[in-house]
């Protein structure tokens, strides 16, 4: 249930809105409808009854000999009066209450015994009114006519009189008027909340965007003065955060620069070195510290790119990678299908495919790399024929610093930073880098969001 | 240049500069040692340098502003000593002029045999162009120098190894010009010692499967009989 309920601000709010009004239209609906109603008794049919009423004080008041000419005499203006031995109103007839109780009591106020009314609306054929026939000028339609019964003593007096209809177009009308406000208050409220959702959605959208780069967009500060001031804050928030990852820049530069150059100082004295098997060791040291050095300062500012993203072939990227290990005699093929294209920054994705590859081809033996666009998505899979890795294994090689435990001599080097570099750089790009044993060996996939094949 | 080659090496940090001069003394170069950008130019002025080592993180003037003062006023050749890793810095460096790059930490096997390199290029007879446009366009191609990379008309990036840019950076700089397997060493090699290794074929071909729209039947970068290759497209300058 709860997933068909909107979930966009403006959404809800047009909904709850349209809910409350449509409650309170309703009200007031059947309030003005009875109303309307009573007002329209009064005012047509209240005459007809007021007649009635006197007619029959008339035909009351009269001796037995003229009763028949005073109800002839009423029978005027499309009316016609009767005594009558049964009521006109049958038993069977809708019948209008409202109506009975007025005439309950204007024959009361005439002084009319009457022990019981009856009343009902009915549409009759229109017939040429006495007296006021003109020739040919058929009227034509039918004509709405108020039927009245009281019973006086053992007869009925028998009123049919035409009567005003109702207001056929009162409930249209109401109806009418009702949509207009609905769209009027409606339209208002869409107003206010889209005013209120734009800000927000540039508020969301700056935040999503946010890389801590200094180039981080300011959103414009709109809307309502508590939502100025929430995106005043963000963009404050969003200066300190960029100042502060800039420092961390600074400070990690500082401190590769520091720790380069005591390094590179020992990697020249190394030269002189005597025996040679020594000064070998000593160089491989000097260039392992170098290649964790360059890691943990990578990895530290993974998430900050400075490198502009762009549409790049993913294929030929794969390519150039694998032709560097091609040159070392490492067994690395690129599998390419069609042409995949992608936003990427190149330099950093080579880094990571580079540390894919370099851990399958160091545990794997080699190395099969594949490049395919599906569903929105680009990925880049990197196979290889070892012995894969337990579950546990599995996630913990992605941590930092963590090694496979038959690794951690250092025969087979690395700082232990290269899948979670390759990692951040996955999530830099906002995708994500996933393990699994496949077949025989293990498989490393980069799954980037976006493009796809052109 | 009779000889030893004179080189003048400058950085700030004595723990570098004192035991590199001591190595490349031992190995037939002689060293002239300056600590900052200032006293370079003056030992610049004063003695016949054929070619500076030169540290880009040094306090005051830094390297890339002195490397681009050599490269305004002298045709002495520049080798950067860089300890940023960084991309960006490589490219600003040697968009500055300067002929080649070492990162810190660097074998000093290395920079020797890149320093005889580049000492061979200047005094011998290859030609080696600075880019001098942004960008070279051939065929469906535009291979941008300031980015250094090969982007498509249609705006998508194939990425290059640095011995395939160099490549085809000499073979746009040198257009509808057959040049020999020794003749694109010399122009492309250098800047990467990986260049020395791989053969030229070997990059030619790995050229043409991202360039070429049928590898086998190329028709941008054509196999001349006996002589080399020739990029056979029109060049346009950007």
């Amino acid at each position: 249930m709860r997933r068909f309920l909107p979930k966009s601000l403006i959404a809800q709010m047009a909904l709850l809105i349209g809910l409350a009004l449509l409650a309170a239209q309703l009200v007031n609906f059947a309030l003005i409808l009875n109303e309307r109603e009573k007002l329209s008794l009064a005012q047509n049919q209240g005459p007809a009854i007021t007649r009635f009423a006197s007619v029959a004080q008339d035909v009351s008041d009269a001796p037995a000999e003229f009763k028949d000419a005073v109800l002839r005499d009423s029978s005027r203006r499309g009316a016609r009066f009767a005594v009558e031995p049964a009521p006109a109103v049958g038993a069977g007839e809708e019948r209008e209450p409202r109506a009975e109780a007025q005439l309950t009591r204007a024959l009361a106020e005439a002084g009319v015994a009457a022990s019981e009314v009856r009343a009902t609306f009915r549409t009759e054929a229109r017939e040429p009114r006495p007296g006021t026939e003109r020739a040919g000028r058929e009227r034509r339609g039918d004509a709405h006519m108020i039927v009245l019964s009281a019973r006086m003593g053992e007869v009925w007096l028998n009123g049919r009189m035409p009567t005003p209809r109702g207001d056929p177009w009162l409930a249209g009308r109401l109806g009418a008027a009702t949509l207009i406000l609905y769209v009027i208050v409606l339209g208002m409220t869409l107003l206010v909340a889209m005013r209120l959702a734009r800000p927000l959605r540039d508020l969301t959208r700056a935040a999503e965007a946010f890389r801590g780069r200094s180039l981080a967009p300011e959103v414009e500060p709109r809307g309502p003065a508590d939502l100025r001031r929430a995106i005043d804050a963000f963009n404050a928030m969003n200066r300190r955060v960029t100042a502060l990852l800039d420092e961390k820049d600074r400070m990690l530069g500082a401190i590769g620069h520091d720790l380069r150059t005591p390094l590179a100082s020992l990697r020249i004295r190394a030269e002189n070195l005597e025996p040679e098997s020594e000064r070998q060791r000593m160089v491989a040291t000097i260039e392992d510290m170098t290649v964790m050095l360059e890691d943990i300062l990578v990895l530290a500012r993974s998430g900050r790119a400075r490198e502009e993203a762009r549409a790049v072939d993913l294929g030929a990227l794969a390519e150039t990678v694998a032709d560097e290990f091609h040159d070392l005699g490492q067994d690395v093929t690129v599998e390419s299908g069609e042409r995949v294209v992608a936003e990427v920054q190149p330099v950093l994705l080579r880094r990571a495919l580079r540390n894919l590859i370099d851990n399958a081809v160091k545990y794997g033996g080699s190395a099969r790399v594949r490049v395919a666009a599906a569903k929105g998505q680009t990925t880049i899979s990197v196979a290889d024929t070892g012995p894969g890795l337990s579950e546990d294994e599995l996630q913990r090689v992605l941590e930092p610093f963590y090694r496979v435990e038959e690794s951690r001599n250092r025969d087979t080097g690395g700082s232990g930073l290269g899948l979670a570099i390759a990692r951040a750089i996955a999530e830099s790009h906002g995708g994500s880098l996933t393990l699994a044993n496949g077949g025989p060996g293990l498989v490393a996939t980069l799954t980037l969001p976006g493009n796809g094949a052109h | 240049m009779t000889g030893e080659p004179h080189i003048l090496l400058v950085d700030d940090e004595r723990d570098i500069r004192d035991p590199l001069a001591a190595y490349l003394g031992r190995n037939g170069v002689r060293v002239t040692k300056a600590e900052n950008a200032a006293t370079a130019r003056q030992l610049l002025a004063a003695y016949g340098i054929d070619l500076v080592l030169l540290d880009i993180m040094m306090p005051g003037e830094d390297g890339l502003s002195l490397a681009g003062f050599i490269r305004a006023t002298s045709k002495v050749p520049v080798i950067l000593l860089t300890a940023k890793a960084e991309e960006t810095d490589r490219i600003v460096g040697l968009e500055l002029g300067a002929d080649d790059y070492v990162v810190k930490p660097f074998s000093p096997r290395e920079l020797l045999a890149r320093i005889k390199a580049v000492l061979r290029r200047s005094g011998g007879t290859a030609e080696v162009r600075a880019p001098d446009a942004d960008g070279y366009g051939f065929g469906d191609w535009v291979l941008k120098t300031g980015e250094r990379e090969l982007v498509g008309t249609d705006g998508v990036s194939v990425p290059l190894s640095t011995g395939e840019y160099n490549l085809l950076l000499a073979f746009v700089t040198h257009p509808k010009r057959v040049l020999t397997r020794d003749q694109l060493l010399d122009l492309s090699q250098g800047r990467e010692l990986a260049a020395f290794e791989r053969s030229i074929d070997n990059h030619i071909s790995r050229l043409r499967r991202k360039i070429e729209a049928d590898p086998s039947d190329p028709k941008l970068i054509k196999t001349v009989w006996g002589g080399g290759y020739t990029l056979a497209a029109e060049v346009r300058r950007l």
